[in-house]
């Protein structure tokens, strides 16, 4: 009788237990629904602010273009398209029309500065300079292009060329004062590297893509230099001494890249290096609109 | 019969999660919820996407009690009212905000369908509900759900005859409704206006991501509490302590489930709510990371279809040598996206070198018919002169590829390129935004090729996935350049895995990428500007 009695209270306890777990388990998956639901609300509100945003900054952007359009076209007898043509299309002074409007001169100059990197891909990767320094440099290499800019601003408002002599001496100036900046960021040492790799940078987008499809057989950065070189010494030369983008030579640079690479990486190059000539002539041939 | 599997369908979900029933009720419905939807928000895609996910979780939640509901489809067209109507409701009163800070931006236009269905769209809602529950079934049922007149009468409980009759008294009513309203038109014109527009589909992959959302988002509770409630008797107290403690534990697991999925679905809102939040957060701080809207790409090659139709020999000549180019390209791509895996076979680089040669001599035998195709406006696909030339330029590089690299070896790569030309989930990124994120990727990998933590080959999949599930879904012959990546997204999700060489890189190449969009749309916007 002891035991029946033991028993049933046992069961009594076990069923009250699940009964009130049962309980805090509903409590708690409830408020977790209405956590969800509340989250689903402010989401579809969020994403209405997004949408709403996104068409801000497309009529805010279109705006600026067409004001900035208007005041180029307005101080120049060509107009904001320029008498110059390409494959029968009047060429646009892309610089001149985002260096007349404050809106689209700030958001040009900071997509500049963050992709730095991205702009000069070896470069960067050869001066590997610290975080601090490498933020500095950024503004600095992104200063040049606002010098640029600046002087495409003045000479519109006075009503001038930005081959005008005023203009040039003006550009040299600003020119100047960005080197010597980027001198005494650097060293002398780094600068000579800067310098070298400024010239190369033309080559420096083939070399990213040749870099990023060796996966397997990575590049390493002393033959990722020394092909650069080859690459800019096979390339045409523009008067600054420049190496253009889209010319290189690519037997020359296969001939010499044999010393350099090892024959894995071989067969890449070459694909790289013919898909950038198809892609550069394509595009000669049949200029994007 | 249909009303039956849909209750059993919903049966099967309620008691036993079973997700696989819950997408086919999914699939069944989708187009009726969807189009009636996209109808009462004007056209706006996005809050009708919003919308339909809201009324399938809700369809979810409810499934337990549904699955008695004699009249599913009638739930479902009324559940959609009542949700779009209060989403339009916040977004009106977010137009209005925005209508007096001057952003005046019209929605979209309802996509048109059929003609004089612009007309139609805008009020058919509002007049299918003045409509008697029968009558609006009946049309529901044999228009927006294409059911036959047996499958109407099923459900109607009528033979088919009656069923007929019912369906064109109703669309007689629909028609007299409609021209109270302004809206003359005959009957029959109607019901094909009706028949055409429930024949668009809904866009593809919303049964997926409504089922994930809905079946995430409803966590089902199965009461065991009942089963407890049986077991108080004295006399089987000792079984009852033991089959109670196998309970208390079969419970606790189960209900572990129930939070985890519940937990699980909290965790999916609170990253798309974080996803959201980046963007708009990048909006407000940089507006020239707006997102450009995704166009089909233009067709750059003069002799397009549409151009001169007199092509001159300079024209010939100009689009063989373009052709020559884009078949350099396609072999050189060829070598870039299997060079790896030749090597892996064993081949030297000369017999890589000879593969291409041999892939070359294939492409530029086809260039001939392509330009001609091309110069006239018409497809290649469809020349019928393809399949022969076709079968024939194959042949000849299977021989010589099998000359090349040898028979086992060449089964290896067919085998090779069939796996990579098929995503690995169905549902998942297709393959053109496959394409575009390992072009992503492999510019990546070149910006941090020399950093402490270069792009391994595992990291480099990784990042492909996670790029990929950040595009839209491209269709071909849209504009897939990397301006139409989600860069916030991917940033978001890549933050807290990605080492900071990589993150630094996608955040350059994102820069990067504006600078490039903000270049072009003025050189778009000036030109047009310009005398």
């Amino acid at each position: 009788m002891k035991l029946r009695l033991i028993l049933f209270w046992s069961a009594v306890a076990v069923t009250v237990g699940l009964l009130a777990f049962d309980l805090s388990v509903r409590v708690r998956i409830q408020r977790l629904q209405s956590a969800e639901t509340a989250l689903l609300t402010r989401y579809t509100t969020l994403n209405r602010e997004l949408q709403a945003e996104t068409r801000k900054a497309a009529a805010q952007h279109q705006l600026s273009v067409a004001q900035a359009t208007a005041r180029l076209a307005a101080s120049s007898p060509g107009g904001a398209a320029g008498a110059e043509s390409s494959g029968g299309r009047p060429t646009v002074d892309v610089a001149r029309v985002i260096a007349l409007s404050p809106e689209l001169r700030s958001q040009y100059l900071q997509a500049i500065r963050s992709g730095a990197a991205a702009r000069w891909p070896l470069l960067f990767q050869v001066l590997n300079l610290p975080p601090g320094e490498n933020e500095k440099f950024g503004d600095l290499m992104a200063q040049r292009i606002a010098n640029n800019l600046q002087v495409d601003e003045i000479a519109t408002e006075r009503g001038l060329d930005p081959s005008d002599p005023a203009m040039k001496k003006l550009a040299g100036q600003l020119n100047r004062q960005n080197e010597n900046a980027i001198a005494a960021l650097l060293g002398p040492d780094t600068y000579a590297t800067f310098q070298q790799y400024s010239r190369e940078n033309g080559v420096a987008p083939v070399l990213q893509d040749f870099a990023g499809n060796l996966p397997g057989a990575p590049l390493a950065l002393d033959q990722a230099e020394q092909l650069s070189h080859v690459m800019a010494a096979a390339s045409q030369i523009d008067k600054y001494g420049y190496a253009t983008y889209g010319t290189i030579d690519i037997d020359q640079v296969m001939n010499r890249a044999v010393g350099i690479l090892t024959p894995d990486q071989l067969p890449t190059l070459a694909a790289v290096l013919q898909k950038n000539r198809a892609y550069v002539q394509s595009t000669k041939l049949a200029p994007p609109p | 019969m249909e009303q039956t599997d849909d209750a059993e369908l919903l049966r099967r979900y309620a008691e036993s999660n079973s997700e696989a029933a819950f997408t086919e009720l999914v699939r069944r419905h989708l187009n009726l919820v969807y189009r009636s939807a996209l109808r009462q928000s004007r056209g706006n895609t996005h809050l009708a996407e919003d919308v339909t996910q809201a009324v399938f979780t809700q369809l979810a939640r409810r499934a337990g009690s549904l699955c008695r509901h004699p009249r599913l489809v009638g739930w479902l067209y009324t559940t959609t009212h009542f949700v779009a109507s209060g989403l339009l409701r916040t977004e009106r009163r977010r137009q209005r905000r925005e209508q007096e800070a001057h952003v005046i931006q019209d929605e979209g236009p309802l996509p048109a369908s059929a003609d004089g269905w612009e007309e139609v769209g805008p009020v058919l809602d509002q007049v299918m509900r003045g409509l008697g529950r029968v009558d609006r079934e009946a049309i529901l049922l044999h228009f927006f759900e294409r059911r036959t007149f047996a499958e109407v009468g099923a459900r109607l409980d009528l033979r088919e005859d009656a069923a007929r009759m019912r369906v064109a008294r109703a669309l007689e009513k629909l028609r007299t409704a409609l021209a109270r309203h302004g809206i003359r038109s005959t009957t029959a014109a109607l019901g094909l206006m009706l028949a055409t527009e429930s024949s668009v589909a809904a866009p593809a992959g919303l049964v997926t991501s409504t089922t994930a959302a809905a079946v995430t988002a409803a966590g089902t509770v199965t009461p065991a509490t009942s089963l407890i409630l049986l077991m108080s008797t004295s006399k089987l107290a000792l079984g009852l302590v033991a089959l109670l403690a196998i309970l208390a534990a079969g419970s606790a697991f189960h209900y572990q489930r129930q939070l985890q999925a519940a937990g699980t679905s909290l965790t999916v809102w609170d990253q798309r709510m974080t996803a959201a939040q980046s963007r708009l957060a990048a909006f407000r701080q940089t507006p020239s990371s707006a997102p450009v809207a995704t166009a089909p790409k233009p067709d750059q090659r003069a002799g397009a279809p549409g151009a001169s139709p007199a092509p001159t020999g300079d024209d010939i000549a100009k689009e063989l040598e373009l052709q020559r180019l884009q078949d350099l390209n396609s072999a050189a791509s060829f070598i870039l996206k299997t060079g790896g895996f030749l090597r892996s076979l064993g081949l030297t680089p000369v017999q890589i070198q000879q593969l291409e040669d041999s892939l070359l001599k294939e492409l530029s035998g086809l260039d001939d018919l392509e330009v001609v195709n091309r110069l006239a406006g018409t497809e290649l696909k469809s020349d019928p002169g393809l399949p022969a030339i076709t079968q024939k330029l194959t042949t000849e590089m299977m021989k010589d590829a099998g000359a090349i690299m040898g028979p086992a070896n060449l089964q290896a790569l067919i085998s090779y390129l069939q796996n990579q030309n098929i995503p690995a989930d169905p549902n998942g990124p297709n393959r053109l935004q496959l394409g575009e994120a390992s072009y992503v990727a492999t510019q990546v990998a070149g910006l941090v090729f020399a950093s402490a933590t270069p792009l391994t080959t595992e990291q480099r999949a990784q990042m492909v996935q996670l790029i990929a599930s950040n595009t839209p879904r491209y269709q071909p012959g849209d504009n897939n350049g990397m301006d139409t990546v989600n860069w916030e997204g991917v940033l978001a999700q890549g933050g807290s895995t990605l080492p900071p060489a990589q993150l630094n890189a996608l955040r350059s190449l994102q820069a990067s990428v504006a600078q490039d969009t903000l270049e072009k749309q003025v050189r778009e916007a000036a030109t047009k500007a310009a005398p």
